[in-house]
């Protein structure tokens, strides 16, 4: 039974986000992409920055290359789907490579190191004109489909790569990988004393954190019809998932996606009001949600429900 | 003669392009407790971190039963039977005692009857922790930490047991306690070699003893004979 009530509130999630691709109208629906767009991000920097308290700023640099390599391919003819896959894929070898490479740098050491990694990325799609259009950007082919059904069609698409992170994130919390990244986390000497093979779980986290990143990319390549260096390689788009996964949470497997939820919530709002000082306030709102609720939105309600059940 | 259970021979090490160890030797039979004084940056500790492998040794060989572990990754020399109690403890805080002793048999796969077997005996000697499973290790004291520490080491196992400052700010009275439980973990098996920085507990406590200076071992041999030795005592003791 307990087991039923742990995928009884994702499932019901999941039912409501479907039925409402079915209500809702195109702006909804954008919205609700972007926000499964922000989750699958949330959820991948929690593996490695959430879990193994590993500081990476390369999410831009996963997000840029998926969105290019399905792109690319997409213009050579390689079917969508399949496409997506390669971005997957692509992005994972991608981090495995690089994690190799800079993860045994600590703390602010390896963000700077992970945050270059988009720039140089960058420069090199600015520059590899034959193959990426440079700095002009790329366009891809367009659906032959009616409006609302494309904004359909990418909304599930979203949701399918977002529920999968969300699967992986709950498989890999309960079992050992999770057990050993929390502990790396702690104290990376003494996981290492107690057989942690804190090389290997670093490397792992770090690929899952880029794995679903790179699809995100490709799909969100796909919907908005073009892409270019800036745009793809924003460093926003490593900054807002970290914000998301403390805001929400670190390490937990709801927080991202309550953080996610949040913070969208929260940039709509303030962008539709507040216009010409929407950045300035949105990082003030933030600043003061995590200094009052350091622990994230999500341990401040349980501990809430818990403080009034625990009362005598 | 069979060779010696442990056996370390010409280890060089250091951090970076510092060097500490300057080729150091040690050996143990099975079942000895063996324990290496010196001063405050003769290269104890990391040598220590060289046997468990935490750091790489640049020379030498480090021998486990047979079995060459010089610069194989922890988990590796961990599975080989060596296990590290730290300086420090370091325990993790935030999670519970019980947590603790049980991430010790992280790299364990003969199921949970043998891991619970294991921590009752832990706990058996350990009593005081028994009362505290539940607890966050991060509120125990000093003395506690230790014992935690070590019957965490104690859990995965080890054949052989590298214990790094033992007695380090801990009062005299569970020092002696703790020598007490180190033996009677010696005479079920265990070979031990630990750091002291108390020389006087660490002969009484040791059959070998090594005295390390400056990344060098320069003396060793039985612990009797060393407390008898002039130099030793003068230097180390502070007895004339």
């Amino acid at each position: 039974m307990r087991r039923f009530d742990t995928i009884l509130g994702p499932l019901v999630v999941l039912a409501l986000l479907i039925g409402f691709a079915f209500v809702g109208d195109n702006y909804f629906l954008r919205l609700a992409t972007f926000m499964l767009m922000y989750a699958v991000l949330a959820l991948s920097w929690n593996f490695i920055g959430g879990m193994a308290g590993y500081p990476s700023f390369a999410t831009a640099a996963f997000f840029g290359l998926g969105a290019y390599c399905g792109a690319i391919l997409q213009k050579a003819g390689v079917p969508m789907f399949l496409s997506w896959a390669a971005a997957g894929l692509f992005t994972g070898v991608f981090a495995m490579l690089l994690g190799r490479a800079i993860l045994h740098l600590k703390g602010h050491y390896f963000a700077i190191a992970s945050l270059i990694v988009a720039e140089a990325l960058r420069e090199v799609v600015n520059t590899w004109t034959e193959l990426t259009g440079g700095g002009m950007g790329l366009n891809l082919p367009v659906l032959q489909m009616d409006v609302t059904d494309q904004a359909r069609f990418f909304f599930f698409a979203m949701l399918v790569v977002a529920a999968s992170t969300f699967v992986l994130s709950a498989v890999v919390i309960r079992g050992k990988l999770g057990f050993g990244l929390s502990c790396i986390k702690q104290n990376e000497d003494a996981a290492n004393i107690l057989g942690v093979d804190a090389t290997r779980y670093k490397v792992f986290a770090f690929v899952l954190s880029a794995v679903f990143v790179g699809p995100a990319g490709a799909i969100y390549a796909g919907w908005v019809n073009y892409i270019e260096p800036a745009d793809a390689f924003d460093v926003l788009l490593s900054v807002k998932p970290i914000v998301m996964v403390i805001l929400g949470g670190a390490g937990t497997l709801y927080g991202p996606v309550v953080g996610a939820f949040a913070f969208l919530i929260l940039e709509e709002v303030v962008w539709r009001n507040v216009l010409t000082f929407h950045s300035g306030l949105l990082g003030l709102l933030i600043v003061l949600l995590v200094l009052f609720m350091p622990q994230g939105l999500i341990r401040v309600t349980a501990r809430r429900l818990f403080r009034r059940t625990a009362a005598p | 003669m069979s060779a010696p259970f442990f056996r370390a021979d010409g280890v060089e090490a250091g951090y970076g392009g510092v060097q500490v160890l300057w080729g150091v030797g040690a050996e143990l039979e099975r079942g000895q407790i063996g324990c290496i004084v010196g001063s405050n940056g003769a290269g104890k500790t990391t040598f220590m971190r060289c046997i468990a492998g935490l750091n790489a040794a640049w020379k030498g060989t480090i021998e486990v039963d047979g079995r060459a572990i010089a610069s194989h990754p922890p988990h590796q020399i961990l599975s080989a039977g060596v296990a590290l109690v730290p300086e420090g403890r370091r325990l993790f805080p935030g999670m519970s005692v019980r947590d603790n002793l049980l991430m010790g048999t992280f790299l364990r796969r003969d199921g949970s009857a043998a891991i619970n077997a294991d921590l009752d005996r832990a706990l058996g000697m350990f009593p005081v922790l028994r009362e505290r499973l539940s607890q966050d290790a991060g509120t125990l004291s000093g003395g506690e930490q230790q014992m935690c520490a070590i019957g965490r080491g104690l859990m995965s196992r080890p054949r052989l047991l590298l214990i790094d400052e033992l007695s380090l700010g801990l009062a005299p009275r569970i020092v002696e306690q703790l020598t007490h439980i180190l033996r009677e973990i010696n005479e079920q098996g265990v070979t031990i070699l630990l750091v002291e920085q108390d020389v006087i507990t660490a002969l009484e406590l040791a059959d070998i003893g090594f005295v390390m200076d400056r990344g060098r071992i320069v003396k060793s041999g039985p612990t009797e004979e060393l407390a008898d030795d002039p130099v030793i005592r003068e230097a180390y003791l502070g007895i004339v």
